[in-house]
């Protein structure tokens, strides 16, 4: 399976509808897939950690811990729309080379493919087993948890990353419910790091 | 547009010293006044080293002058401090006199703010210039930001692509200590029919995460689609669990 994050659930829950007798996919459900040189990034998982490991790379190129939408293509699917994959390693930045190596691009996307693409993950948006959806707080409960399993180097996320998952670990570490949960040396660590810094500006 | 250096030659404080130029600098873009006739009216000494008889902008000068002669440097001179020269300065009139001159400055930029939102892309956890201004504001002056994106959201109420911007930018630059005075907001947005708008308001309580955002999701009736609906109930199990409220 391929993991493809999307930008938000309105755009693909069917809500998003053009009034036209003859209306096909919608605009904006399209300018979801923005192409980088006729490219659309996904990520490889073939397991449930894999899919882990595509939410926590997605999050990662981020600039705030919110929800991690996402859809699982399968590859079988794309090469019958003549969609093929080259592996590319993703900007994940923080994550181990082992997360990163796990990014592919699909390529020579042009307005047939976008179109077939896009009729293709809205029917797997309308039979929800092949949509993934992390909520904001079990993407920064991933995080905390790959800091510590060494799988994210915490210091080398984006700055605007590290400041939102700080105040997220903040806020966590208040929750009465539970404040009881160890934080581990690491986080410890890293929120210090990221307070020096804040204080030193 | 910022005043001529002219300006200095006949200001005794900025006369002692060049390095005051930079002083100068410094209140200039510290002020927000967008009209130059309106900066030498309040600025401009009206008998030797007399002031306006604004109370807050002379202790503006008065902060400058007074630190002119110690032993700070121009260059130690930052924003911050004459911020916090503000901020300690609990005359309830002086208070005002700032709050309304950062509304002021926020007003003026509505077009700037509404024109980011309709050309940027919103997508989960991106910052983009809407985000990034709005932000800005909330770091200047939050409590005068937040009673302006209220202002703002219902001025454009019936333009769901600028509610949904508001919200997803509220979402991401505003902490769950300051959440009641825009919860009317993001109820108003769960009501809404439409998607991109339930969704923007379910990611601020989905981030503020308080009893006040479980309450106010308890109340919803209807969503866009069954997906919006799974995502609500998914919020609303995890606040649940963490306030201990089922």
């Amino acid at each position: 399976m391929l993991i493809r994050g999307i930008a938000s659930v309105s755009r693909w829950d069917g809500s998003t509808r053009v009034t036209r007798d003859d209306a096909t996919t919608a605009g904006d459900v399209i300018s979801d897939l923005r192409t980088t040189q006729n490219t659309l990034s996904v990520w490889n998982a073939e397991t449930n950690d894999a899919v882990d490991d595509a939410v926590v790379a997605i999050a990662l190129g981020r600039t705030s811990i919110s929800k991690v939408v996402a859809l699982q293509l399968d590859e079988a699917e794309l090469n019958r729309m003549e969609i093929y994959l080259k592996d590319e390693p993703g900007k994940a930045n923080g994550a181990i080379d082992a997360i990163k190596n796990n990014h592919r691009n699909m390529l020579e996307i042009d307005y047939k493919r976008l179109g077939l693409l896009s009729n293709y993950m809205l029917d797997l948006c309308r039979k929800g087993e092949f949509r993934i959806q992390k909520s904001e707080s079990e993407v920064a409960h991933l995080i905390k948890r790959y800091i510590d399993e060494d799988k994210i180097k915490a210091d080398e996320m984006g700055e605007d990353l590290q400041n939102s998952f700080a105040r997220w670990i903040k806020r966590y570490m208040e929750n009465d419910k539970v404040k009881e949960e160890p934080i581990s040396g690491k986080i410890k660590d890293f929120l210090k790091k990221v307070e020096d810094k804040q204080n030193q500006k | 547009m910022r005043p001529q250096l002219d300006f200095f030659k006949y200001n005794p404080i900025f006369q002692q010293n060049s390095s005051r130029e930079k002083d100068f600098d410094l209140l200039w873009s510290n002020l927000f006044i967008e009209d130059v006739s309106e900066f030498y009216k309040r600025w401009i000494p009206q008998n030797g080293f007399g002031f306006t008889e604004n109370p807050s902008t002379t202790d503006y000068v008065k902060f400058i002058s007074e630190n002119a002669d110690d032993d700070l440097t121009a260059d130690s001179y930052t924003s911050e401090k004459i911020k916090v020269a503000t901020k300690e300065n609990t005359n309830t009139f002086d208070i005002n006199v700032v709050n309304q001159r950062d509304m002021r400055f926020f007003q003026s930029q509505n077009l700037n703010v509404i024109d980011a939102i309709k050309y940027s892309e919103f997508e989960d956890g991106v910052d983009n210039d809407a985000t990034r201004m709005v932000k800005s504001f909330i770091e200047r002056n939050s409590s005068v930001a937040y009673n302006w994106i209220n202002e703002l959201y219902s001025e454009n109420q019936n333009t769901p692509k600028i509610t949904e911007g508001l919200l997803r930018s509220v979402a991401m630059c505003v902490i769950s200590d300051d959440a009641p005075i825009m919860l009317p907001m993001v109820k108003a947005a769960l009501a809404s029919k439409y998607g991109e708008e339930q969704e923007a308001a379910l990611m601020v309580i989905e981030s503020w995460r308080t009893k006040e955002c479980l309450s106010v999701l308890r109340s919803v009736r209807e969503f866009s689609s069954e997906w919006m609906k799974e995502y609500a109930s998914k919020i609303m199990a995890e606040l649940c669990q963490e306030l201990e409220q089922c």
